[in-house]
């Protein structure tokens, strides 16, 4: 367990988290009805004159709704509820007022008064689209299936251009035990949008309970193909391939799977104590570093910045959504956060190096060794650090200190083989050569059995004319590696002289292996 | 009903065919034809009445909770039915919590001044019942779970194990009504968390060895404070660490742990946190396989490598995840093959908001979670399920399913308002339809049924010998219920007592086949099942319209093959005693 988990734990309580679980599809599923989107709606409509009129009649001004967006973003349900059951008192009728109701209501559990407000705003507006989808999900998560299939179906005839209405009747035609009208649903959904995980996975389904097993395997794997990270494609993908025979294929599906699935466990957890608990910056922030271990930096990003919206002093949010910026190459616009988390957290080494390497990036040279000189006061790089903030800062034209970074620390650490490479490759790459072949030498003895250091020395070799060397050096490698090896450094000096030996001496053939 | 109290012993070895040896391949036959024209299930009601003020049954189970919502209080106890006298009726044992024990070693002298323990309770003919805990001993006083039996030492007297909050008990029946505490000498006594346990001979050498499921790693002053600001509630098992299971290999009746050795033993205690346990031959290879269902966390199923070693296959047979692949809250476990194609199917109850689970087999090995096609998932979403038994109820030759429900959380109605979910829930009786779907008719199954309580453990046996089977359910902290199924007498059935000679001789793990009209049926005797509790070990089997079995075959540990004279009478049950 990990201390993340350690440090919500005491809030989570079994109903609690299954309830929500369960609820997740009515905030965030296919029905485009986030929170966002209602308190955008609701916003909209809140320009309209007519309701802004009746907004400022119970608060003189729109603050009031993006207080109620920012509350649903932030899934504080009871306060929302509050805000919104004031508004209600003073217009009953004002457009989607119940549906925000409701869906505060549902988020909560509530699902009887979430159910009253659908109902009540369908009342106001019997053709709400809104009103009929929320409906079937709210039925769904209270358990009454067919109650949540005849409102799905509804949806279906008043929105048959959405493949999102497909896809909830099927799903829960599905799940009552109905395959014909599951496959007739999920068909109609795959017309519309074929591209959809989520409808091949249940259209799979239904081919499996059917047992057209071979057909099941085409439409995971089709579902495979469109999103490998979806865990539901590949459970479902790996169980037919074992039972189709394929045991070995299946049991690696399964095994990708499993990984998925506890990332999805932990998630959920996040996110269910966090409902529980309310949104605190910490765990918000929690949320986010899930999704970012996930890859899933749009939403990670989202989780960043609802965690500083809740706490504006949160440095760790600020340093995160610099690092997102960073890995979208939003160099210039992660400053702003990076220099938001140094105020924050002065003494953070992290910040300090970030700053540094967001800087070199930048191409801002004496900022970049600024930054790193400071860092370097909290405390010296380790290995990595050194041999990385090496090969940016010589990449990014900061070559000499770049240089002087990784000599500082192969002089402590002079057994360090891999510095001793990474500052060969440095030098080969600013046409040091010679010095590059130094340091390849001196991997080489500290690792004789790591082959990539002698593929890169004998291109090396190679580009200094010593033809012989280079030839012998090859000769200690297998082919597969010498391939391999060749085809990731061939863009170093030495590569084409190394291909025409190995050709001339060997009968290998690398100019191809690429 | 009838009252019809035969116990027909039959010495049947040496009648019937030499015995043969091979796997066990009942006839397959194509799943959705009717067993026939099903004289008594037609649109019969009331089909059980509660009988435990009238039958002798006073039991009132005590969580012993104080508002400070320590774990272990919501779990419940379990049930147990059993013949502990050898007199032909089933006795009837309900393990007891009590009082909150302050440390799993805690002296549990005061629970057993107030008669707090577990009692047993002695069936005196015609499922009236006696309380015979003082005289028989077994009146455990620690903070009790769960109830295992098996003949341990094959003295021809059933065993009982008791699980517990704090140390497990061992409690040998010495054949005189008296039983003795023999935990210790017997290397048991485990004081971690247990659940589930269940009796089988999983080496095939002919004495009982014990898987023992252990649920979560907990204890009172490390007790953590869940549930939103001004509501106290339990915790989410996730909030704990697991605590993995032990399985024991008899060693001459000493018990040693080979949980490692086996293979069953889980490094990572997040993984582990069981609480059901069924042993069952799920690849029909003649050796007991062990399925456990854990709480949030994947099931395990150990395929029995049968070299003393097991494989959790769970992940690729399809059983460790729902059809999302979801973890679920997995509390109770039944096995049955309830569309009669040869291979058992495995059934288990969950949280509300959860469906309970039905995992259909193929054969091979391979399973299919098909809770929605059954019709069992959606019936179970606003329910927290626990006991389950599969069995043929109405004796219309298809496996039946009854479920007892019950919330984990006394404030769950403030706690979530308007979710539909109650604390208190009914039981549900679901009837197989020809082996495709179930239907639940708990609304005409009798006032019973309309009753909400809060159901936790479960035991299914034939209490008054007419054939059907009866149930007993332990509620948390309330009284227990029995439920006489009324069916008796409307039917014919044929009933079965297997007695190992060179297997153990509970005969568990024995499965008996029973061919008619061009079908065949089978059960299979077996350790665990349901939630905390043990089952009848006798088999029944309903022979609708009145047919007879073309054959019977008892099908022994390991793969011996047994064929009964096709004359057994019907209405009464037989004991077989297997060839040497």
């Amino acid at each position: 367990m990990s201390m993340l988990k350690l440090a919500t734990e005491t809030t989570v309580m079994r109903p609690v988290r299954s309830a929500l679980k369960r609820l997740r599809p009515v905030l965030d599923g296919a029905v485009g009805l986030t929170a966002a989107v209602v308190a955008a709606a609701l916003l909209s409509s809140a320009c309209r004159a007519q309701d802004q009129q009746t907004i400022r009649a119970v608060n003189p001004s729109t603050v009031v709704v993006q207080k109620i967006d920012s509350l649903m973003q932030l899934r504080q349900f009871d306060e929302s509820i509050r805000y919104l059951t004031a508004m209600a008192a003073a217009n009953p009728n004002m457009r989607l007022l119940h549906l925000n109701l409701g869906y505060a209501y549902g988020n909560k559990g509530d699902h009887e008064a979430a159910i009253t407000h659908f109902k009540k705003e369908l009342e106001r507006d019997p053709n709400s689209w809104q009103a009929v989808s929320l409906l079937g999900q709210a039925y769904e998560a209270k358990g009454d299936l067919e109650q949540a299939r005849e409102y799905f179906g509804t949806w279906r005839e008043i929105q048959p251009e959405r493949w999102e209405s497909h896809y909830h009747e099927g799903k829960v035609c599905f799940e009552l035990g109905h395959a014909k009208c599951a496959d007739e649903a999920f068909e109609a959904g795959l017309a519309l949008n074929p591209q959809s995980a989520d409808l091949l996975v249940g259209k799979g389904r239904v081919q499996m309970a059917e047992n057209d097993l071979e057909g099941a395997r085409k439409t995971f794997s089709q579902a495979f193909m469109l999103d490998a990270s979806n865990a539901d494609a590949n459970y479902n993908l790996g169980q037919v391939l074992i039972r189709l025979g394929d045991v070995e294929q299946g049991k690696r599906v399964l095994e990708q799977f499993r990984k998925l699935s506890e990332q999805e466990d932990e998630l959920d957890y996040l996110r269910q104590s966090r409902d529980v608990a309310g949104a605190g910056a910490e765990n918000t922030f929690a949320v986010g570093e899930a999704l970012l271990n996930q890859g899933r930096y749009d939403e990670a990003m989202q989780e960043y910045q609802n965690a500083v919206a809740v706490d504006s002093t949160f440095w760790p949010a600020h340093h995160r959504i610099a690092f997102v910026m960073t890995r979208k190459g939003q160099y210039d616009k992660a400053l702003r956060p990076l220099l938001a988390a140094q105020r924050l957290a002065p003494e953070s080494f992290d910040v300090r190096y970030d700053l540094a390497k967001n800087y070199a990036l930048l191409r801002q040279t004496e900022e970049a060794k600024q930054w790193l000189e400071s860092a370097l006061e909290v405390r010296s790089l380790d290995a990595a650090e050194s041999r990385f903030i090496a090969e940016l800062f010589v990449r990014t034209g900061i070559t000499e200190y770049g240089m002087q970074v990784l000599s500082d620390w192969l002089e402590e650490n002079p057994e360090d083989h891999e510095s001793h490479f990474v500052m060969g490759l440095l030098l080969h790459l600013t046409s040091d050569v010679a010095g590059a072949g130094g340091h390849y030498t001196r991997a080489i003895l500290l690792s004789p059995e790591t082959q990539h250091y002698r593929v890169v020395h004998s291109m090396a070799l190679a580009a200094l004319g010593k033809k012989n060397a280079a030839e012998d050096a090859l000769k200690a490698i297998p082919e597969d590696a010498l391939q391999r090896h060749y085809a990731k450094y061939r863009s170093l000096t030495g590569a084409a002289a190394l291909s025409q030996i190995a050709s001339e001496s060997l009968g290998i053939n690398l100019a191809g292996s690429s | 009903m009838s009252l019809r109290p035969m116990v027909v012993v039959l010495l049947v070895a040496g009648c019937g065919p030499q015995a043969d040896t091979g796997s066990i391949d009942p006839a397959s036959i194509p799943a959705g034809q009717p067993m026939d024209s099903n004289l008594v299930a037609a649109e019969k009601t009331d089909w059980f009445r509660e009988v435990q003020d009238e039958r002798g049954i006073d039991f009132v189970h005590r969580h012993g909770g104080t508002g400070n919502k320590y774990f272990m209080e919501t779990m419940g106890s379990g049930a147990g039915l059993f013949d502990y006298d050898n007199d032909g009726w089933l006795d009837a044992y309900l393990v007891q919590s009590g009082p909150i024990p302050t440390s799993p070693n805690a002296d549990r002298g005061i629970a057993a001044t107030l008669d707090m323990g577990n009692r047993l309770y002695r069936n005196v003919g015609g499922g009236r019942f006696v309380d015979a805990t003082q005289s028989s001993g077994t009146g455990d006083a620690n903070y009790g779970m769960g109830v295992a039996f098996g003949d341990y030492d094959n003295d021809g007297f059933v065993d009982i194990y008791v699980t517990n909050f704090g140390p497990d008990k061992l409690y040998r029946n010495d054949g005189d009504g008296t039983f003795s505490d023999v935990t210790s000498p017997s290397g048991l006594g485990d004081t971690r968390w247990g659940a589930g346990a269940a009796f089988a001979d999983f080496d095939l050498d002919g004495d009982l060895d014990l898987y023992v499921v252990n649920y979560i790693t907990y204890s009172i002053d490390r007790n953590i404070r869940c549930g939103p600001a001004d509501i106290l509630a339990y915790c989410h098992p996730d909030v704990y660490p697991g605590s993995p299971d032990i399985l024991y290999r008899n060693d001459g009746g000493k018990f040693t742990d080979v949980s490692r050795l086996a293979g069953v033993h889980v490094d990572d205690p997040d993984e582990s946190k069981g609480l059901g346990v069924v042993w069952v031959d799920y690849d029909n290879d003649g050796d007991p396989d062990i399925y456990v269902t854990n709480d949030s966390t994947p099931n395990f199923l150990y395929r029995n490598n049968g070299d003393g070693s097991f494989t959790n296959v769970a992940l690729e047979a399809g059983v460790a995840y729902n059809r999302f692949g979801k973890t679920e809250a997995g509390m109770g476990i039944d096995f049955g093959d309830y569309d009669w194609n040869g291979h058992a199917d495995l059934f288990m109850t969950h949280l509300d908001e959860e469906t309970n689970t039905l995992y259909h087999s193929f054969g091979g090995g391979l399973f299919q979670d098909y809770s929605s096609q059954s019709r069992l998932g959606p019936a179970s979403l606003k329910n927290v399920g626990f006991g389950v038994g599969i069995f043929d109820f109405d004796a219309d030759g298809w496996l039946d399913v009854f479920v007892a429900n019950g919330h984990i959380i006394e404030a769950i109605e403030r706690i979530r308002p308007g979710s539909g979910v109650t604390y208190a829930q009914r039981n549900q009786l679901f009837r197989n339809e020809s082996g495709r779907t179930f239907r639940d008719i708990s609304s005409s199954a009798g006032p019973h049924f309309q009753k909400a309580r809060v159901g936790r453990g479960a035991a299914f046996g034939d209490i008054d010998n007419d054939g059907d089977t009866d149930i007993l359910i332990s509620n948390s902290n309330q009284e227990a219920v029995l439920l006489e199924n009324v069916i008796g007498g409307s039917a014919d059935w044929i009933g079965l007592r297997l007695v190992g000679s060179s297997a153990n001789r509970d005969a568990l793990g024995a499965r008996v086949l029973v061919s008619a009209e061009g079908r065949t049926r089978w059960r299979e005797v077996h350790g665990g099942g349901s939630y905390l509790s043990q089952s009848d070990r006798r088999l029944s089997f309903g022979l609708p319209g009145g047919t007879r079995p073309d054959s019977v075959v008892v099908q022994w540990p390991g793969g011996s093959r047994q064929r009964l004279g096709r004359d057994l009478a019907t209405g009464t049950y037989h004991t077989i005693i297997e060839r040497e």
